[in-house]
């Protein structure tokens, strides 16, 4: 507790430096800019620039990629507002309310609702991320091969089976994740698996390739080829910008309990921030002292799921950090970049590299005041972003997408395997099986099995590690208990219904 | 539903159960090549592609127990235009493949820039852009712009193909 | 210090020989091809090097190409493919393509390519938690010949610099190198958390790598493989173990040079390694300067080629 203070200080120090100061400009820009246009994503986006690595310093790099994922959830709120359709599955929440907000000519107030309410909450959120990271960093200590692997089966069940419309599609898009992570080398053994004797395949499929593939190429095929010939409406920024008295004291404890939401969410392997956007939104709709406004436009619809989704992507950063688990297709990126620099995220990334980490941290607290600047003054600007034509916009998404895809190696094998995992994602979407957990299982599989192994390895074959070791037992369980439970409270409901 | 339309579901949540069940099969089949020692672990570089195997087979069976026994669960629409989209443009999705494959044909030869403006002036045409020879000035920008932050920010060279003596006269090599 | 003077002998000899030739003058733009991702060891070596040469004048722009992968085979493919003839590239490479050619059976080697010059060294120790009951690297070996299972090793890649060194432990010590209970991880941190957590018996890495852990008294340093100790920790050699083994990185040329180019680019090379500027970054990464040019690079790198595969041969990983 005592160090962390003088850490944070520390921190502070090198996020202020003029160069990182920059970085983190550029990177919540360039956040909000994605979080506006539809199409682009920040896990898109952060894929498509870790060739950047090659000449960012790392502070640097993961200062800005960071700005990029939380800037996204500030932007999201704009298009999911004044268009109707959410720029990230995270806004789906706020578009429940948030555009009948705006039909109504309270487009201001919504944004405005979102903006502040997304500053608290990330604010918030950075702070526990401030005390409690060292605190897991005690505990991540502990953990052994048999804890993390425990850890990340209970991290795949949540991503594939529990979220989403339906487990055996999650599942179907997992097991194709850990299928094409099992390509290349055998990190243990120095065996050639799946790569067919191409030399390109034996390094594995990069996740750049992957993601770039899934989220760009396969994003272009579909909205070209179902979307594309339809008239955007959008709504009119009417009357103020301000919220009235009455506005902020519906939004406040929204705000809050949001937050006491998002957090938790992000920070254990759960997954993504759809499930506290919709979780908040529903509590707010059961709390609030005007349920006959909600589905017409209630403020703390848009409040409370806005800031649960920014409390969300800070509290991953916590797993990710602390343990080298990501929690989201972002965060699986972000991850990604790390190990670019040769650094794997874990217990003693924050002794190894207090500057970094450090840095890091201090620059989320002042990422979040650059983007209530951004998004509150500056929303005019915002808006005039969407009104790029989509034909340019999707072609510059694509120039943008192989050019990461064909930096890696400089090789045409990386585009043809891009626009194999363009179509995949064509399918995917078109037939709605859901593409993170295959993100995911590409970069959690290849780490689960080497400490699946590991584990095995020490214990000279005996498998009874994994229920003996208290922590990972205790983790198998929950993973027991996410399944189960779920599965007996739709049985009951049904038994209910009938 | 609209007869064409449900049969089209049938037909492809048929294809891709099978194609999942199938990708099983062939990663079993490939894993059976792998070899098994383990050293001390007992589980060898075969295990974790042998349960991948075994679990696309389940779920190949899965999808296709789902898909006999009514169709996959929680599907959107069928319908694109209950989806909010239109009827299913295979021009636009033509286009935008045109456009990856001129690129992976171009970028060795042509360079970089000129592989990039064709794809872009093919997807902007995808997406329904008349002015296909505007388009590819906008890619050319765009491209140029980044070939010269790649080479002079990043250092990375990237082909510069049949425009390399044009960007040598301007000091981009 | 020992390792200064050698270099400087070294680098006498390196100089006659480039001085011998009237040699033509070296380009003003070189390319450097680094097997690697942007980052690590070789990148750092290129890069470094790359600047030693800029802040000497001795060329006027290095261009770089990063292509990663398979222990750098993929970039040493690409090299031998692509630059045939060229006298202005240099190709950054190391003991760890050794092992990557001969463990993944690759179709290129190290003989299709010119050595230039061996530039630096990083020696190898080998530690065991803070409190592990081995207070001695006696201790350890012991507990390995009873049973060696139970002795879990954690370091780098399988077959790579890491597991050959305990490899070539076991081999000096008796104790049988099939029977190695290795535990690979990847660099940056993993390692270093497996073995203050006590997950693993031992850890085996550069001393870059651990150093500060070292000092930090959470892990205890039982020996080093280098000549002499370093940061005051005993020598394999001392102990009683006849192992020496350092993870080197050096430069090479295109294939098909002629001897008289292979001399520009070794006196090119060698005139960088004694820059001010190559020097702060031995100091700063930690590595020892161990300059050798052109043949005696050649033979050195047969010998240590064969010695190698030798070593993973024992260690029994190597796919029939």
């Amino acid at each position: 507790m005592g160090e962390t203070l003088p850490a944070l200080l520390h921190g502070f120090e090198i996020a202020l430096l003029p160069m990182n100061l920059m970085w983190g400009a550029i990177g919540v820009t360039l956040g909000t800019a994605v979080g506006v246009l539809p199409g682009v994503g920040p896990a898109l986006t952060v894929a498509m620039l870790l060739p950047l690595t090659v000449k960012l310093s790392p502070v640097g790099a993961l200062i800005m990629f960071a700005g990029i994922y939380y800037g996204a959830m500030f932007g999201g709120s704009t298009t999911t507002i004044l268009l109707n359709t959410p720029g990230e599955s995270a806004s789906i929440a706020t578009a429940l309310e948030g555009n009948k907000m705006a039909k109504n000519g309270r487009a201001g107030p919504a944004l405005a609702t979102s903006a502040i309410g997304s500053f608290v909450a990330g604010t918030i959120a950075t702070l526990l991320v401030t005390l409690l990271a060292p605190l897991v960093v005690e505990i991540a200590l502990k953990f052994g091969p048999a804890e993390y692997f425990a850890l990340m089966v209970f991290a795949f069940t949540t991503v594939s089976a529990v979220l989403g419309a339906s487990t055996v599609r999650g599942l179907t898009s997992l097991f194709v994740g850990l299928l094409l992570g099992l390509v290349g080398i055998d990190g243990q053994t120095g065996q050639s698996r799946f790569a067919f004797g191409v030399p390109e395949l034996l390094d594995g499929i990069d996740v750049v390739v992957l993601a770039v593939g899934l989220f760009a190429v396969g994003e272009a095929l579909y909205v070209g080829s179902y979307s594309s010939r339809i008239p955007e409406v959008m709504d009119k920024i009417t009357g103020s910008l301000w919220m009235s008295k009455s506005d902020w004291k519906r939004s406040w404890p929204a705000w809050l309990r949001a937050t006491a939401i998002g957090f938790p969410f992000g920070s254990i392997p759960a997954g993504g921030a759809e499930i506290p956007t919709f979780l908040s939104y529903a509590v707010e709709k059961k709390l609030t002292k005007y349920p006959e406004e909600f589905g017409h436009g209630a403020i703390e619809g848009v409040a409370g799921p806005e800031a649960a989704n920014n409390a969300s992507v800070t509290g991953a950063l916590v797993p990710l950090l602390t343990l080298g688990i990501p929690t989201s297709a972002t965060a699986a990126i972000l991850l990604a970049a790390f190990q670019n620099y040769g650094i794997q995220p874990g217990p003693m990334l924050f002794q190894m590299q207090p500057d970094l980490v450090w840095g890091l941290i201090a620059s989320l607290y002042v990422g979040n005041v650059m983007l209530l600047i951004l998004n509150l003054p500056m929303i005019g600007i915002w808006v005039r972003v969407l009104t790029i034509p989509q034909p340019l916009l999707y072609a510059g998404i694509l120039v943008f997408a192989t050019l990461g895809a064909y930096s890696l190696h400089q090789s045409v094998v990386d585009l043809a395997t891009l626009y194999v995992f363009g179509l995949l994602g064509f399918a995917m979407r078109r037939w709605d099986i859901p593409v993170a957990p295959a993100v995911i299982g590409l970069i959690l599989g290849p780490l689960a099995e080497t400490q699946f192994r590991r584990a095995l390895s020490i214990s000279q074959g005996d498998p009874s590690v994994f229920y003996q070791h208290p922590i990972s037992a205790t983790l198998f369980a929950l993973t027991a208990l996410l399944i189960i439970v779920p599965w007996v409270v739709r049985r009951v409901g049904r038994e209910r219904a009938a | 539903m609209s007869l064409a339309a449900a049969s089209r579901r049938s037909i492809a949540e048929a294809v891709l159960s099978i194609g999942v069940l199938l990708l099983g099969i062939a990663t079993a089949a490939g894993t059976a090549m792998l070899p098994s020692q383990g050293g001390y672990a007992r589980v060898g570089p075969n295990f974790m592609p042998g349960v991948t195997g075994v679990g696309l087979i389940l779920l190949g069976v899965w999808l296709l127990y789902e898909r006999f026994s009514g169709g996959w669960r929680n599907m959107p629409p069928q319908e694109a235009e209950a989806r909010g989209e239109h009827a299913f443009h295979p021009a636009a999705f033509v286009w935008v493949s045109v456009g990856l494959f001129a690129q992976m044909a171009l970028i060795q030869s042509g360079g970089f820039v000129l592989a990039g403006a064709a794809l872009f002036a093919c997807v902007a045409r995808g997406f329904g852009s008349p002015r296909f020879a505007r388009d590819f000035g906008i890619g050319v920008i765009i491209t140029v712009a980044v070939f010269a932050f790649f080479v002079l920010v990043l250092t990375v060279n990237l082909p510069a193909g049949w425009l390399a003596p044009l960007f040598s006269l301007i000091g981009l090599e | 210090m020992r390792s200064i003077a050698r270099v400087f002998a070294t680098a006498l000899s390196a100089l006659a020989l480039a001085g011998a030739l009237v040699a033509p003058a070296a380009a003003q733009t070189l390319k450097m091809m680094i097997p690697a991702n942007p980052g690590g060891g070789w990148d750092q070596t290129g890069r470094n090097l790359a600047a030693a040469m800029q802040s000497a004048g001795l060329v006027k722009s290095v261009q770089f190409e990063n292509k990663g992968g398979a222990a750098g085979t993929i970039g040493l493919a690409q090299f031998v493919n692509a630059s045939k003839g060229d006298p202005n590239v240099l190709m950054v490479g190391g003991m760890v393509m050794i092992g990557g050619i001969y463990l993944n059976d690759s179709p290129v080697n190290l003989t299709m390519v010119t050595p230039v010059a061996r530039l630096t060294s990083e020696y190898e120790v080998v530690v065991v938690p803070a409190n592990s009951p081995f207070k001695t690297m006696a201790d350890l070996v012991k507990a390995f010949k009873a049973d060696p299972g139970k002795v879990s090793w954690g370091g780098g890649s399988a077959g790579g610099t890491d597991h050959i060194l305990i490899g070539l432990i076991a081999k000096a010590t008796g104790a049988d190198s099939t029977k190695i209970n290795y535990v690979p991880f990847k660099g940056g941190g993993e390692a270093i958390a497996a073995i203050i957590g006590g997950h693993v018996t031992a850890g085996v890495s550069g001393l870059g790598e651990f150093s500060e852990q070292i000092k930090g008294g959470r892990m205890r340093a039982l020996a080093i493989s280098s000549p002499q100790r370093e940061e005051g920790i005993p020598t394999l050699k001392e102990l009683g173990i006849a192992v020496e083994l350092g993870n080197w990185r050096g430069v090479f040329g295109a294939p098909g040079i002629t001897t008289a180019q292979r001399d520009v680019l070794v006196k090119l090379v060698h005139d960088a390694t004694v820059t001010p500027a190559w020097k702060a970054t031995l100091e700063k990464l930690g590595w020892s300067g161990v300059f050798l040019g052109g043949e005696q690079y050649q033979a050195f790198l047969a010998e240590d080629t064969k010695r190698i595969a030798t070593i993973i041969d024992s260690l029994g990983i190597k796919k029939k």
